[in-house]
């Protein structure tokens, strides 16, 4: 009696999987598709690339053509920090400090809060040039300095987004809007992971907030959700209910995931769903995770100079600290490990986004950490293959915010799509060298400009990818990272 | 229209050869007994093939009017064409009034064949170009890069010494003295200012408007940029001087000073002589092509730990990574030595093993990159990774390596990075090896710089 209730419950549950919508579709196609589908199978030459089913998704595959860089580090300083204060030096903006915007840039043009005529606004910080390059930099990143020839400038990056969430959209997954997967998702669905034991794709936020888009940009979109990004903390636990609860050993966590796994591998014969298979490997992901993710994300143990050089206080959440987990990731075969710092929105509405006091304070916090992450990789020998990008989701006007018409009490830049500076540095990029200008008051690109598909492009090409060929097959058609756009940017490669 | 015709020449090329081979087959297969009802279908196969191949000569006539092909080229497979056709119709006649087979027939057959092979290799070598069959794996484009000579770039002649370089290497594979395509040359003077099909390439009088220039700068992806999509590109550096050289006026003779480049032009320059005339002739690494290592072997590899990928999807050389190796590592190891000619990348770094497990890394003697940081490795063991002689990056930060195994490597021929960053190695011994080996990079001691105090900051902060 109980045997046939439960086979009865078991049918019941397998048929709610075929709803009326289900039957109406296949009883027009379903007979023609059949006969078609056994014809076309060999015809399919994505089938292969898509559906590596049985296997586990994130083994190491090779790129489409020798890599340069193994791993990509993003610093994202997210709020978008004032390329006019740190890379990009405009001694003629000095001059033209308080003047009133030329009507010709303003005309027609939409801004988040500068509003009637705004004023111009020189450099709030004094510039120079450093190292054998002879690239300016200006004295709010003093530490900088010392990396100054090992990095690539790029300095007429544009977008077409001027606010937060959508810049951040198109900078990380190539929409400004929901719902594509992020680039350190396409990267470990391209290359699968070097290390078997921890997350391909990790992502550490610092600045007491995730970024103003959330957690999709670092979000599978409609890739299989194993090669979603994994936000580890620099505080307390640092993944999230990874600890087994008291009392409960390893040998019996270990043989609930076994049973859980076989299950799992029953119903992935049934159904052929991928998220299956994704859900198989992260259950031994996880296992594995328990021990190796506490020790790699373990910073008291480094040795106290490196403390210094990086700036790092265990225990807290800091970017020093994140910058400093991104080399032990790195280290330790993590493909691509994203870092999130905000509050780099220099508006001016307050002293915290002044230029001259909370933007200053935000340069320090991470100046340091930065250089002492490109030199600590260097020394280490990981340089060579770890490509290192940093940069905002947009930049910042030449001219002071005059939030509703009124000017800010403090010194402040509003947000600016058509021109902004960022650099790469390490994994096959020319070392000590700046790409593109921008006009004399820094507001238009005048010379090499590229956008952010272009940087997206050339972080893949670094990485072995056609950018063209890097696709998925979803809803009818083939989706890529850069869309229908994109262009390697080939002036910076080494 | 009769060009238009002639461009199905490539596709309709193809029928001939398909039926005239099948009238060799049944030639041959009516030899036997058991095909001897095929004899009264091969008179009618020639006569077809003979139309075909007739039609052929036409439209391959009238291709032969567009010239972006070598004369003698096409002068060649012209005449073994109209030869083989000949061939065929005089085979035709005299099959025709035989009796029965003979010796003589069978070596007209051979003859026959060799020269259908002849007609479509010759017409084969128009279209694919001249080097499209051949054994070697040589990047055919690597063998146009000639090492130049620039002492002073001020008093280099920009045609001659630059512009010309560039052309040679992007441009004339199609419009050059093998091929012209459009009618263009562009591998001389003359033929740079005769232009082509579609008139003049550099316009004198509007340098600007010159259809060279524009088609340069054109989208990537645009029908009508130049090179074509799939051909090698002009780097961003070629652009900026190949369009500098047209609009002052495309002098052939000028030498650079005197023409007084822009800052943006010197930096082009200064990056063209980093490029392609630094003096350093850059060692091309080349792998011999090696087999796919078989999924089964894969497998077994990756339960004992390893991470294997192939360096790229055209490329089955392998990179062997391993972080969680199973216990103990030699075991593992050994393992490798079954795909020790793929293996050219192994990472071993803080897997664990020692000095003696290196004896096994030494039979790996296709390695160019190894990762021995955070190990016990002393210089015993470095002693074994003398005879590597493809060993081109080794990093040895974190080991207990000294001065006296990092000397040892030295001799390693192809090695060009060192990475000794907290090993035994001292300030001075660090600088004494840089001093004796100036042509391999050593990295270590010296980069880790302390970084400046926070006291840069307090002038500025509130």
């Amino acid at each position: 009696m109980k045997k046939e209730k439960i086979q009865t419950e078991a049918i019941h549950a397998e048929l709610s999987f075929e709803t009326r919508r289900h039957f109406l579709k296949q009883c027009r196609t379903g007979m023609g598709m059949m006969a078609l589908g056994s014809i076309l199978d060999g015809c399919n030459i994505f089938l292969k690339e898509n559906n590596q089913l049985g296997t586990n998704p994130l083994l190491a595959k090779a790129p489409h053509f020798a890599a340069k860089a193994k791993s990509v580090i993003f610093l994202h300083m997210a709020g978008a920090p004032s390329q006019l204060e740190m890379f990009d030096y405009k001694p003629e903006l000095q001059k033209m400090d308080g003047m009133d915007c030329p009507d010709s840039f303003i005309k027609g043009k939409k801004f988040a809060f500068i509003r009637g005529v705004p004023k111009l606004l020189g450099p709030q910080t004094q510039f120079k040039q450093y190292g054998q390059s002879g690239l300016w930099l200006s004295d709010n990143i003093p530490h900088f300095r010392q990396v100054i020839d090992d990095v690539s400038i790029l300095k007429a990056v544009n977008t077409d987004q001027f606010n937060h969430a959508p810049a951040q959209l198109l900078m990380h997954c190539g929409t400004p809007r929901l719902g594509r997967p992020s680039m350190g998702s396409w990267v470990t669905y391209g290359l699968g992971t070097e290390n078997s034991n921890l997350p391909g794709f990790v992502v550490l936020t610092s600045g007491g907030r995730n970024p103003d888009s959330g957690k999709s940009v670092w979000g599978s979109g409609f890739l299989p959700s194993v090669y979603q990004g994994t936000q580890c903390r620099s505080e307390g636990d640092p993944v999230l209910f990874l600890k087994d609860p008291n009392g409960f050993n390893r040998d019996l966590r270990k043989s609930s995931i076994d049973a859980i796994n076989k299950v799992n591998e029953l119903a992935y014969q049934e159904y052929n769903d991928p998220e299956i298979l994704s859900r198989i490997a992260q259950y031994e992901l996880a296992f594995k995770m328990q021990v190796a993710v506490p020790d790699v994300m373990n910073i008291a143990d480094e040795p106290a100079y490196i403390h210094e050089m990086y700036g790092t206080k265990p225990g807290e959440e800091s970017f020093a600290n994140n910058a400093l987990l991104a080399r032990k990731l790195v280290e330790k075969g993590v493909r691509f490990v994203q870092l999130f710092d905000w509050g780099w929105d220099s508006h001016g509405t307050d002293p915290g986004t002044a230029l001259d006091m909370g933007f200053v304070t935000k340069c320090r916090e991470t100046d340091k950490a930065v250089s002492a992450l490109l030199l600590d990789l260097k020394q280490r020998g990981l340089l060579d293959e770890t490509l290192v990008v940093w940069g905002g989701e947009f930049g910042r006007t030449p001219m002071q915010e005059n939030r509703d018409g009124i000017q800010n009490f403090h010194k402040g830049r509003d947000h600016h799509a058509d021109a902004f500076s960022m650099w790469m540095a390490g994994g096959g990029i020319k070392s000590g060298f700046s790409y593109g200008e921008t006009d004399p008051i820094g507001y238009n690109a005048i010379d090499g400009k590229v956008s952010v598909y272009d940087i997206q492009a050339t972080i893949l090409n670094q990485l072995g990818f056609d950018h063209e060929q890097l696709t998925y097959q979803f809803q009818g058609r083939q989706f890529r990272l850069t869309d229908v756009f994109g262009k390697v940017i080939d002036p910076i490669i080494a | 229209m009769l060009e238009f015709i002639g461009k199905f020449h490539p596709v309709i090329v193809h029928l001939p050869i398909g039926i005239f081979v099948l009238a060799i087959l049944f030639e041959f297969m009516v030899l036997s007994q058991r095909f001897q009802k095929l004899e009264s279908n091969i008179p009618f196969i020639l006569t077809v093939g003979i139309g075909f191949s007739i039609l052929s000569l036409v439209t391959g006539l009238l291709l032969s009017q567009d010239e972006s092909n070598k004369k003698t080229d096409v002068d060649l497979h012209k005449w073994i064409a109209i030869a083989t056709t000949f061939l065929f119709i005089f085979y035709q006649v005299w099959r025709n009034q035989l009796a029965e087979k003979t010796y003589a027939q069978v070596l007209a057959l051979i003859v026959l064949s060799t020269s259908i092979v002849l007609t479509g290799h010759f017409g084969g070598s128009l279209t694919h170009g001249k080097d499209f069959i051949s054994f070697s794996n040589i990047n055919k484009e690597e063998k146009l890069v000639k090492a130049l000579v620039i002492p002073d770039i001020n008093q280099a002649v920009l045609y001659k010494d630059i512009v010309q370089h560039t052309l040679s290497m992007k441009c004339v594979q199609c419009h050059g003295e093998e091929r012209q395509k459009g009618k263009l040359r562009l591998d001389d003077k003359n033929g740079i200012l005769a232009g082509g099909k579609n008139g003049i390439v550099i316009n004198l009088n509007q340098p600007e408007q010159s259809e060279l220039l524009k088609r340069l700068l054109l989208e990537d992806n645009d029908e009508y940029h130049m090179p074509p999509k799939n051909k090698k590109q002009l780097t961003g550096f070629e652009k900026t001087i190949l369009q500098w050289w047209i609009v002052s006026g495309a002098s052939f003779d000028s030498n650079i000073a005197s023409m007084q480049p822009d800052k943006k032009t010197k930096l082009a320059l200064a990056e063209f002589k980093k490029t392609y005339a630094s003096g350093e002739i850059e060692k091309v690494k080349q792998r011999k092509e090696v087999n796919e290592i078989p999924a089964s072997l894969k497998q077994d590899l990756e339960k004992d730990g390893w991470v294997i990928s192939a360096i790229s999807k055209k490329d089955n050389h392998i990179r062997a990574i391993g972080y969680n190796l199973e216990k103990p590592c030699d075991l593992a190891l050994k393992k490798l030595l079954s795909i020790k000619e793929q293996l050219v990348e192994l990472k071993l770094s803080s897997s664990g093993i020692t000095d003696k497990d290196l004896s096994i890394v030494k039979q790996l003697s296709n390695i160019e990159k190894l990762w021995l940081d955070e190990n016990e490795i002393t210089d015993q063991g470095i002693k074994d990774l003398v005879d590597l002689n493809n060993l081109f990056y080794i990093n040895l930060t974190f080991t207990a390596v000294s001065k006296i195994g990092i000397e040892q490597l030295m001799s390693n021929k192809a090695l060009e990075s060192v990475y000794v960053y907290q090993t035994g190695l001292n300030q001075s011994d660090f600088s004494a090896l840089k001093n004796k080996w100036k042509n391999i990079k050593i990295y270590g001691a010296d980069t880790m710089i302390k970084m400046p105090s926070d006291s840069l900051f307090q002038k500025r902060v509130k």
